[in-house]
């Protein structure tokens, strides 16, 4: 076999090239467009990251201006409740079930929690609204003494299937109850997401599970600054 | 450590513990850190904790889960797919040979069923662990219960069954 001659190859394609100052000119032009373009997409990229690892621990936040579906619920002492409310501050809401075990009570408590630290910061607490997307089970008078449980100034809310799949769908926070066991105890696959609603009734944030104490603290002192 | 007698019971119950079978029993596993979540009024169903070790070379199989306190106990767990919060029922809980492994918030768990008397903050419960025709039963705190296992304290004792 004849050995490679690279050497030769490289000759043929240089020769015409050096002929040819234009086109040199022209290689040379779109190489230099090439390591602009190369570099200026790397600065976008670390910019854009920092922007998102830095300003926020936990939260993904929403462009102003997205409000939370229109919907009528019951609250827990049977009156109907509505987000719009001109005298509503900021709001969380946790959408679950009372006959959860694990997820739902953790996620309460440590609603309970976030609240118990903006008071102890001299900060006002963010109202938080638990919402059962178990009507049949959940009735006003249940949820009172559920959530309550957890903190006397939380709320709990619930509504008929039309109102909960407006909310849910709204807010891309499915939900879907599960085929009962044979002793007719049915589980409920719901989001573990917390979602922020600012004063103007607006969806601010959502915050996925798991849920840590310190980023979603700080992220939320941040959101609800004055 | 003064009567002889205890000395005595001692070495055969260690004896009796030794891992000369194969681990088809839950001789070698320790149950340590459980606690079962103080229920919120209304619903009849709360959640059970626990750390396991496996200090055998050999897997262990817990095929079963009881206590007195409860109607019956499931082992559940909670798996998070695409945003969905799901509970799924386990049929059993293998520990890999000298592996351990935490049934905690937001996991694995034990599901609680009907409790017989109202759960209180402070109490504590019995809970078997049943490995085949073995068992171990440890002993759980009833707690109000957060969202993460590390806001908790944990004291607990553990005695084997069947042995």
């Amino acid at each position: 076999m004849r050995p490679l001659q690279s050497g030769a190859c490289w000759a043929c394609i240089m020769r015409p090239l050096m002929k040819n100052p234009v086109l040199i000119l022209a290689l040379a032009v779109s190489g230099a467009a090439m390591a602009l373009g190369l570099w200026s997409w790397q600065q976008w990229v670390k910019t854009t990251a920092s922007i998102s690892t830095n300003q926020w621990e936990a939260a993904t936040v929403l462009p102003p201006g997205r409000d939370i579906p229109d919907v009528t619920l019951i609250d827990q002492d049977g009156n109907s409740y509505r987000f719009d409310t001109p005298e509503s501050g900021w709001r969380i809401l946790f959408f679950g079930f009372t006959h959860c075990p694990d997820i739902c009570p953790g996620t309460l408590a440590f609603l309970r929690t976030i609240n118990q630290s903006l008071v102890a910061e001299q900060r006002e607490p963010v109202q938080m609204v638990f919402v059962s997307v178990d009507p049949q089970r959940d009735t006003a008078e249940k949820l009172h003494a559920y959530v309550r449980y957890f903190d006397a100034d939380m709320q709990g809310v619930t509504g008929d299937i039309a109102a909960l799949q407006k909310l849910t769908s709204g807010l891309y926070l499915p939900y879907a109850i599960s085929e009962p066991d044979e002793r007719g105890h049915y589980d409920v696959d719901h989001s573990g997401s917390l979602v922020l609603i600012n004063p103007q009734h607006q969806v601010r944030a959502y915050f996925s599970a798991p849920h840590q104490l310190d980023p979603v603290l700080n992220d939320l002192r941040k959101l609800t600054a004055p | 450590m003064k009567n002889p007698l205890i000395l005595i019971l001692l070495a055969l119950g260690l004896t009796a513990c030794a891992p000369s079978q194969p681990a088809a029993d839950c001789a070698e596993l320790d149950v340590s850190e459980a606690w079962i979540r103080e229920m919120p009024p209304g619903p009849q169903v709360t959640a059970g904790y626990l750390v396991l070790n496996n200090n055998d070379n050999q897997a262990i199989t817990v095929d079963r889960f009881s206590s007195p306190a409860f109607a019956r106990v499931e082992l559940h767990e909670s798996i998070q797919t695409d945003g969905m919060m799901q509970m799924r029922k386990m049929d059993a809980l293998h520990i890999p040979g000298t592996e351990g492994l935490a049934l905690q918030p937001g996991g694995w768990h034990l599901m609680l069923f009907e409790p017989k008397q109202t759960l209180k903050a402070g109490q504590t419960l019995p809970l078997t662990l049943h490995c085949g025709k073995d068992s171990v039963t440890t002993t759980a705190e009833v707690r109000k219960g957060g969202a993460s296992q590390h806001e908790f304290h944990d004291h607990q004792h553990q005695h084997h069954g069947n042995h």
